[in-house]
């Protein structure tokens, strides 16, 4: 038996279907792995071990027999902010650390009938809440390509644990970039589908009209073949959509000859490295070469993204959060003598900073005085963006830009003002407001860090953008770039 | 607009998180920041535009009046910190 | 000195729906269950859960809405109201706000009165919280979330109504509206129709609001009435000596009679409403609404009118069978064998079939005698083929062994009728004093048969069976020929 494993999804599933390696024997060397390189990392909070290998057993069953698609018995992780049933699931969070839910979320449930084999739950910033994976009370994460970097947030966990090869794949979610943007500083590709395309039910809400499941991996064809198992309508989500689905992976040879491509005059008013800025050029130079025709537009309202943001998705939390009362699950304060005492201990003891912050903004921003101008104004300059996307959309089919304005930044850089940290975002918070797909694909290292290229699409775009990507892909070795370590050993 | 130290105070009791006093004073930089940055929406004019309910504008779909069956009872209360009875306790309301 | 004032109330009016799961959640919505036995992952919040739209529940709104012939809104928004208290598990409970889905709408307090309508300034939907068990002795409390996701409507009128006794009549006509709309059990006990009141007080003449309190926690007409009276009293106390009255809740406190302070909280009262993001504008279309309008069922006033006019039953009456659907369906089903005087069967009903139903616990719907039955024992006391005296006795029979009134009324009629030999000596009395009949009789006149018939169950004082006096006359005066 060959001890390396393909790293490709389509090879992973050929490999099993030809019984070259089984489920078991690949599923037992990434919990290995797991556990001789995730201790620098601290991309997994829970590690289901004994799980893992049960499931990896049924799926070599169900492979034996003939009757397993696609991803049967590959191994993935899942952000935890996805209820796992009787499995460990935190948020990230002192609130939840103690929880273990009794049912699964709709994507976990499709992945088990796909017989997928989850290895754990991988780490992330408190609640969804951040851009550096550093909120998180069960430590920060670190990005493998540089330990002392961040792997970006939320959704750190499960980006540096497909970079630093401890899973083929992992779920995230994203509500202001929080797949993409840690995607790009850890070289992997990240998917946010259009909102509603994924149902939400059982991943755990931060900011209800913002948050989208999506996935993370080693390349764009990956993503295809995992949405093509999580997406489509559930009947338990009101926010998801009927439209039918489609099969993901039928673009991926998407010809770029004649698509328009655009660059938003007003994104490039931020200033970027050198560095950075030749890495961009060079993308866009690539797709002009594969045939893609670059075209100026404008969203003339972008500028106003960051603040627009900053008001719906807090006071979204401000009220989702609220349930976190230390009575019908998870953290308690103890020795409390009235409920007003429990509520405030237990809230204040199982929130971390970040997460306190929000929800004071939130209640601020929706109390009695400050709803039209903050709340309501804020929902009028969304749908401006929104707007301003529906005519680019006339002229353009798809929309680049930098996923992010720099590459990761060091760990524990201490300020006192987190709005600095809001403004990393501000590529990527404008698709989300208006609910477009948008996806990251590594695009080269400045400084030895990885540079996200982000591509947006029309609303269901999904499968023509996963083809520009993977066309990028076919003709570039960027995704296949991964941290020099010593101790990393070719899986 | 900024907050005072006795605004936080009260957005804090509105949301029933104790800010303790040694934190109070950053805690209000912080959002009188966060205040700061977000005040730029006073540049946008948007006299005749609604707001967003829904990204993409959809409507409500309404489900039909079935009663489903249910995570059994011992599988939901397990999750519960203090369950008596199956009674979920809380020390004293005052009503 | 209580002559200046005048009294204005407005009501808040919370109607619990009769679906059969709960609003938001696919539990079932029945009363009763065991603690936390109704209540699932979505109605306890758990994280990750979300909410979905009963369409049962709109309908009933809707109907609601035609009924009292208010606007439905084309597009009614569910917002959440944001407040901590253990028995509301999402730290929300998801209401409606700026867009209520019924709105200006009207209820006559007096049916044939116009000037008497109420505004109703609005009607929404939203879920219910659970229940707050209060072990005082222990410092603990108990919650039970049976409750916490049941589709509430909650009806609020304009402050336009004048005395306790107008509150009593309004909410007795709402009460009858939703029962007879079916779109609620009306059960007070059980709390499915509850009631709060803001009650103000201004000088007569003027046309200023006074400051309202809002009184809570009340669960029969009897406590209404008093807390409004007690409420009045009390704050043309306050104003009269220079106070004035402070805008809160109060609870009634049914063993003194009075009304006390709620502990105000600071900042209690601002819920901030927002449009609730896991759910989306509900579009109602007037297809949908006329649909409904066709098939609403008949509305109390419409059946009042009816029995009026076409049954000539009297307001009081009327007003009792229409206390519930169920009984004005009862009364309506047992005339449909063909009674003459409705009054009897409606007497019947409501004396001692109430009886029987109060006995057994047993609402007039599970009434062990159908409607048809005691249509047909009406019928043949109506007819006179049964006595009225032995009327009690055979619906007593028919409860307890539940058989026929057909069965119970020829048994009656055989048992209680005379045998041959009684019967003899009145055939020939009567023969004997009708010298004259008989002889019209032999001379053919054969109709005078009845007659004769007539006078013998005049002697037998009703006991006769008319078919056994006729065989036996017509043998006799075949005989003497």
């Amino acid at each position: 038996m060959d001890d390396s494993f393909p790293k490709e999804i389509l090879k992973i599933s050929d490999g099993l279907k030809k019984r070259k390696f089984s489920s078991v024997e690949i599923t037992k060397e990434y919990l290995r792995r797991i556990k001789a390189y995730d201790r620098e990392i601290n991309s997994f909070i829970t590690i289901c071990e004994e799980t893992a290998i049960e499931s990896a057993l049924e799926a070599d069953k169900r492979i034996a027999k003939g009757a397993a698609g696609t991803l049967a018995g590959i191994p993935y992780a899942n952000k935890d902010l996805f209820c796992t049933k009787d499995i460990l699931t935190t948020c990230g969070s002192r609130m939840l650390s103690n929880f273990f839910p009794p049912y699964d979320a709709e994507i976990i449930s499709r992945a088990k009938e796909n017989s997928l084999v989850m290895l754990g739950k991988t780490n992330m910033d408190e609640f969804a809440m951040g851009s550096s994976n550093e909120t998180s009370y069960f430590g920060a994460v670190k990005n493998p390509w540089d330990l002392r970097k961040v792997p970006g947030g939320s959704s750190g966990g499960s980006a540096a644990a497909v970079i630093a090869n401890l899973t083929p794949l992992a779920t995230g979610t994203d509500t202001g970039g929080s797949i993409r943007q840690p995607s790009a500083f850890c070289g992997v590709s990240g998917l946010k589908p259009t909102y509603g395309r994924i149902s939400r039910y059982g991943m755990v809400a931060f900011a209800s009209s913002l948050d989208q499941a999506g996935i993370i991996g080693h390349s764009a064809a990956d993503l295809a073949f995992f949405l093509n198992i999580i997406a489509g309508f559930d009947p338990k989500d009101s926010t998801c959509i009927e439209k039918p689905t489609e099969d993901y992976s039928r673009n991926l040879n998407f010809p770029l000859q004649g698509i328009k491509f655009g660059l938003p005059k007003e994104f490039f008013k931020t200033e970027l490295n050198s560095g950075l800025q030749q890495i961009f050029a060079n993308a866009i130079s690539l797709v002009e070469k594969l045939g893609g025709k670059i075209v100026d537009i404008n969203l003339p309202h972008s500028s106003l993204s960051i603040p627009a943001y900053y008001v719906i998705a807090p006071a979204e939390c401000s009220s989702n959060l609220a349930r976190y009362d230390g009575i019908r699950f998870g953290h308690r304060a103890p020795n409390t003598s009235n409920i007003e005492e429990l509520y405030e201990k237990t809230r204040s003891e199982g929130f971390g900073a970040e997460v306190k912050r929000r929800v004071l903004i939130g209640t601020y921003a929706l109390s009695s005085g400050y709803y039209d101008e903050y709340y309501t104004k804020a929902q009028k300059v969304r749908r401006l963006i929104k707007n301003d996307f529906s005519e680019a959309y006339k002229s353009v089919d798809f929309i680049l830009s930098p996923t992010t304005p720099t590459t990761a930044f060091p760990l524990n850089e201490k300020t006192d003002d987190p709005t600095l940290m809001y403004l990393q975002d501000i590529f990527t918070i404008p698709a989300s407001l208006a609910g477009l797909p948008a996806i990251s694909i590594p695009a080269g290292l400045d400084k030895g860090l990885p540079v996200g290229l982000q591509i947006i699409g029309d609303y269901f775009q999904e499968a023509r953008m996963l083809g520009v990507a993977n066309k990028i892909q076919q003709t570039t070795d960027w995704h296949k770039l991964t941290p020099k370590s010593n101790s990393e050993k070719k899986l | 607009m900024t907050v005072t130290e006795e605004e936080i105070t009260t957005l804090g009791k509105l949301s029933r998180i104790a800010i303790a006093k040694e934190d109070l004073d950053s805690y209000t930089k912080q959002i009188n920041l966060i205040l700061k940055l977000v005040s730029e929406l006073n540049k946008a004019k948007t006299d005749n535009i609604s707001p967003i309910s829904h990204p993409l504008d959809l409507k409500a779909r309404l489900r039909k009046d079935i009663v489903l069956e249910d995570i059994p009872l011992e599988e939901k209360q397990k999750c519960g910190p203090e369950v008596e009875n199956d009674l979920y306790m809380v020390p004293k309301v005052i009503d | 000195m209580k002559e200046n004032w005048d009294l204005v109330i407005g009501l808040e009016i919370h109607v619990q729906l009769t679906t059969a799961s709960k609003i938001f959640s696919a539990t079932s919505n029945s009363f009763g269950a065991d603690p936390n036995c109704q209540a699932n992952i979505v109605d306890l919040g758990f994280p990750g859960t979300l909410p979905v739209i009963n369409e049962e529940a709109i309908k009933k709104a809707i109907t609601f809405g035609i009924a009292v012939n208010a606007n439905i809104a084309n597009e009614s928004i569910f917002a959440r109201k944001n407040y901590f208290y253990p028995d509301l598990p999402k730290g929300y409970q998801i209401s409606q706000y700026e867009a209520p889905i019924v709105a200006n709408g009207k209820l006559r307090i007096h049916p044939t009165e116009e000037d008497s309508a109420i505004i109703i300034e609005r009607a929404h939907l939203e879920e219910d919280a659970g229940k707050s068990i209060h072990f005082t002795h222990q410092n603990y409390t108990g919650i039970d979330l049976n409750r916490a996701g049941t589709p509430l409507l909650e009806i609020v009128t304009a402050p336009s109504i004048k005395s306790s006794k107008d509150a009593i009549r309004f909410l007795k006509r709402l009460r009858e509206l939703v029962t007879h709309l079916e779109i609620c059990d009306g059960n007070m006990q059980e709390g499915s129709f509850r009631c709060d009141a803001n009650v103000s007080v201004r000088k007569s003449g003027t046309t200023k609001l006074g400051t309202r309190a809002e009184i809570k926690n009340l669960n029969s007409f009897k406590f209404i009435e008093s807390a409004i009276e007690f409420e009045r009293a009390r704050q043309i106390e306050l104003l009269e000596s220079g106070e004035n009255v402070i805008q809160e809740t109060r609870l009634y406190d049914e063993k003194t009679q009075e009304t006390r302070s709620m502990r105000v909280k600071e900042n209690e009262f601002d819920y901030r409403y927002f449009p609730d993001p896991d759910l989306l504008p509900v579009v109602i279309d007037e297809t949908v609404i006329e649909s409904i309008r066709a098939s609403l069922p008949e509305l109390p006033d419409k059946k009042r009118s009816r029995y009026s006019k076409v049954l000539n039953m009297s307001a009081k009456d009327t007003n009792l069978l229409l206390n519930s659907p169920s009984t004005s369906k009862y009364f309506e089903d047992s005339l449909s064998v063909g009674l003459k005087d409705p009054k009897a069967s409606f007497n019947w009903i409501t004396g001692e079939l109430f009886r029987l139903l109060k006995k057994s616990e047993v609402d007039i719907s599970d009434s062990k005698v159908s409607a048809t039955e005691l249509g047909l024992l009406v019928l043949a006391m109506e007819e006179g083929s049964l006595p009225k005296s032995k009327g009690k006795e055979i619906l007593n029979n028919m409860w307890e062994t539940g058989t026929s009134a057909k069965i119970l009324i020829e048994k009656q009629m055989s048992e209680s009728s005379l045998s041959i030999s009684d019967l003899e000596n009145w055939l020939e009395e009567v023969l004997t004093e009708n010298h004259k009949q008989v002889e019209e009789f032999r001379s053919g006149k054969e109709k005078i048969l009845g007659f004769l018939i007539g006078q013998v169950m005049k002697k037998s004082k009703g006991r006769g069976d008319p078919r056994l006096i006729n065989d036996e006359l017509l043998k006799k005066l075949r005989a003497q020929n």
